[in-house]
């Protein structure tokens, strides 16, 4: 408690409150994401004090992730992807005239869930960490191997699509020198390959300029702002929904911990949950029920928690946003996993203190400033979208001060839109970039220090720890495949017919 | 609806991933083959060498996916004229940025500094090129208000200008 309390000064709480300002706006305005926003602030806090960065990037990811309920419930168009299953309740519950209370509802448990979910990576990560410690090479790989294996089922419908962008993303990963030899792989003559793909043009590339494209393809440029009229809410009342709101926070914090997952499937989870908990709401579920909004908000807050355990101990990061995270450490050159806490505590506890504070900013722009926002969200995205795309110059140039990453940004833009349109979801690409070089590496420290032993195939899977990831990742592609998939729908109707 | 024959863009997916997969394989064998080294454990071209085969396998399973969905697939007669995809649009806007680029990359403009209530303004490549840019993405988006076709590129371009430049030091293109 001390560790993180020695991290605080003005300097530090008033960068957590100039990025949870930008937080609010960036994820409150539907076409400017989180990861977006990240993206950008990666390149733009390159010469900045680490614990300067990560106080600003902090308070982005907390609020941000909870201000996508704002345009959720006033134009009934997410401003986020973890707040898709908020518009189901919230936008009804505004029609009716309740908007605010549906925003009151919305931070409230996002409160709560990103409280829940910082609490539990301080208590966790320390555990995690002596774990991960026992890590083989092999491990690792197989960890990475996982994560990627897992966020391709739960992003795209059709599994098969969303491996083939995690593939993708590796082939990017693999293009310049080769992390153990420094051979240039894939460069094709061009000397400024040689250096790699940067992730921050990558990422500003495939979240960025593709939104822009999508949305100027798709015709999506105008929106209706439903008006925001005072009420007052009781606290009592909010009370009512404490249980609820906690159980959804530990199923977030659970489903952000799984690599890849993130807060749309955890909220998505438990939405389903609370529908199944609770029989008779006050207002049916989807017609502006309040226990929609919280089931959804809390655990998508707790997410951010979740997925800073993988990312921290692990280096294999829980989502988008903690991919970023992830190149912003690798800029100011820290390295997460098992020893991260240990060799940079400061640092540790200075995610917690930027967290943490974040989430009382969240709470104060949440409660006074969101609702006055709703003229800020209804700016035309035909004026917003060329401001993106300047945004997205700026961001990839500034990285490393080359013409040539706005290049690359634009053709990531290109391909990250032309993913969208066959059905390919980005996330496993970015997660890919990312952890490509990682998973070079282990992969072939584990193959050369196998092929030096008599049995290369005991050496390799025979630990407990390798047994268990070996056996979780072949789960979670076999699972995922249509026959064995029909296979068991098959076995589980007919047990339901005897 | 009609059932009838269609070849399904799953087909056409897979052969193009096949593509990519095939090029991979024969890349890092004929790299392998030509380097010094000649042990797969050490060797940088492993890993590309088993992300292409698993490439080939997804490419695999896609072109079996849409050689069963294309087998019998229903056609939808119905079609919704409201969301009507603007491809036309999106070419446009990838034409502008590549002007853009290329202003950027080719054009070097000296560096006029303005100093107003002790703020550094900064005029170069980058302001003008920008200011250019977001006046033509505007008016082709549609915005038709002459003072906010002048005013949004000019505040900014100056703004982003100030804020990265003069306040935090980042350089701009």
């Amino acid at each position: 408690m001390l560790d993180i309390l020695s991290i605080i000064d003005i300097r530090f709480v008033l960068l957590v409150f100039v990025g949870s300002i930008a937080g609010l706006f960036v994820g409150a305005i539907p076409g400017l994401s989180v990861s977006m926003a990240t993206a950008l602030l990666v390149s733009i806090t390159y010469t900045w004090n680490t614990t300067d960065a990560l106080a600003t990037i902090m308070g982005v990811y907390v609020v941000g992730v909870f201000s996508g309920a704002i345009s959720a419930i006033l134009i009934n168009i997410p401003g986020a992807p973890s707040s898709v299953v908020t518009t189901l309740d919230g936008y009804p519950l505004a029609q009716k005239g309740e908007s605010y209370k549906a925003l009151y509802y919305a931070t409230i448990c996002s409160f709560v869930g990103s409280v829940f979910g910082l609490v539990a990576l301080w208590l966790l990560a320390k555990p995690v960490s002596n774990i991960a410690l026992q890590f083989t090479p092999m491990d690792y790989f197989l960890l990475a191997f996982f994560g990627l294996a897992t966020v391709g089922s739960v992003t795209s419908k059709n599994y098969t699509k969303g491996l083939m962008s995690a593939a993708l993303g590796l082939t990017v990963s693999m293009i310049g020198l080769d992390p153990i030899m420094g051979t240039p792989r894939m460069i094709f003559g061009l000397s400024d390959l040689q250096s790699g793909i940067a992730a921050v043009p990558a990422l500003v590339g495939l979240f960025g300029f593709s939104e822009v494209l999508s949305v100027v393809h798709d015709n999506h440029l105008s929106q209706v702002v439903l008006q925001m009229t005072k009420m007052k809410v009781s606290f009592k009342e909010t009370l009512k929904h404490w249980k609820l709101s906690l159980y959804t926070c530990t199923i977030g914090t659970l489903i952000g911990a799984l690599p890849g997952a993130g807060g749309p499937v955890a909220a998505f989870i438990s939405y389903n949950e609370a529908k199944r908990i609770i029989k008779n709401p006050e207002v049916p579920f989807g017609e502006g029920a309040v226990e929609g909004i919280v089931a959804s908000e809390s655990s998508n807050n707790a997410c951010i928690g979740g997925a800073l355990i993988p990312m921290l101990t692990l280096a294999v990061p829980g989502d988008a946003v903690t991919a970023i995270l992830l190149s912003v450490f690798y800029v100011h050159g820290l390295k997460p996993g098992p020893m991260f806490i240990k060799e940079s505590p400061e640092m540790f506890s200075a995610i917690l203190a930027g967290g943490f504070i974040a989430c009382i900013a969240l709470l104060i722009l949440g409660l006074l400033v969101a609702p006055k926002i709703s003229k800020v969200i209804s700016v035309p995205k035909n004026i917003l979208l060329p401001i993106v795309v300047v945004l997205c110059v700026v961001g990839s140039f500034a990285c490393n001060n080359r013409l040539f990453d706005v290049i690359l940004m634009f053709i990531f833009g290109l391909i990250g839109f032309l993913m969208r349109q066959h059905d390919y979801p980005a996330a496993p690409m970015v997660l890919a970039i990312v952890l490509g070089g990682m998973m070079d590496s282990n992969f072939r420290r584990a193959v050369s220090l196998a092929s030096s032993t008599d049995n290369m195939l005991a050496s390799m899977f025979g630990k407990p720890i390798t047994i268990v990831l070996t056996a979780v990742t072949i789960f979670i592609i076999l699972s995922n495949i249509p026959f064995v998939k029909n296979l068991f729908a098959r076995k589980a109707a007919k047990n339901s017919t005897l | 609806m009609e059932k009838q024959k269609r070849f399904n863009k799953n087909i056409y997916e897979g052969f193009f991933f096949m593509f990519i997969g095939i090029s991979m394989i024969i890349y890092s064998i004929t790299s392998y083959s030509n380097s010094f080294n000649k042990d797969w454990s050490q060797s940088p071209y492993a890993f590309p060498l088993l992300i292409a085969t698993l490439m080939c396998f997804l490419s695999l399973s896609l072109l079996l996916q849409g050689i069963k969905q294309s087998k019998y697939t229903e056609t939808k007669k119905e079609v919704d004229y409201t969301a009507k995809p603007n491809n036309k649009g999106v070419i446009i806007i990838v034409a502008m940025s590549a002007i853009y680029y290329a202003a950027l990359s080719l054009v070097s403009m000296p560096m006029y500094t303005l100093t107003i209530l002790s703020l550094n303004i900064s005029i170069s490549t980058f302001e003008v090129a920008t200011i250019i840019f977001l006046f033509a993405m505007l008016l082709y988006l549609g915005l038709r208000n002459k003072l906010e076709l002048v005013l949004v590129p000019i505040v900014t371009t100056i703004s982003l200008s100030i804020a990265f430049r003069t306040l935090l030091y980042v350089l701009l293109p």
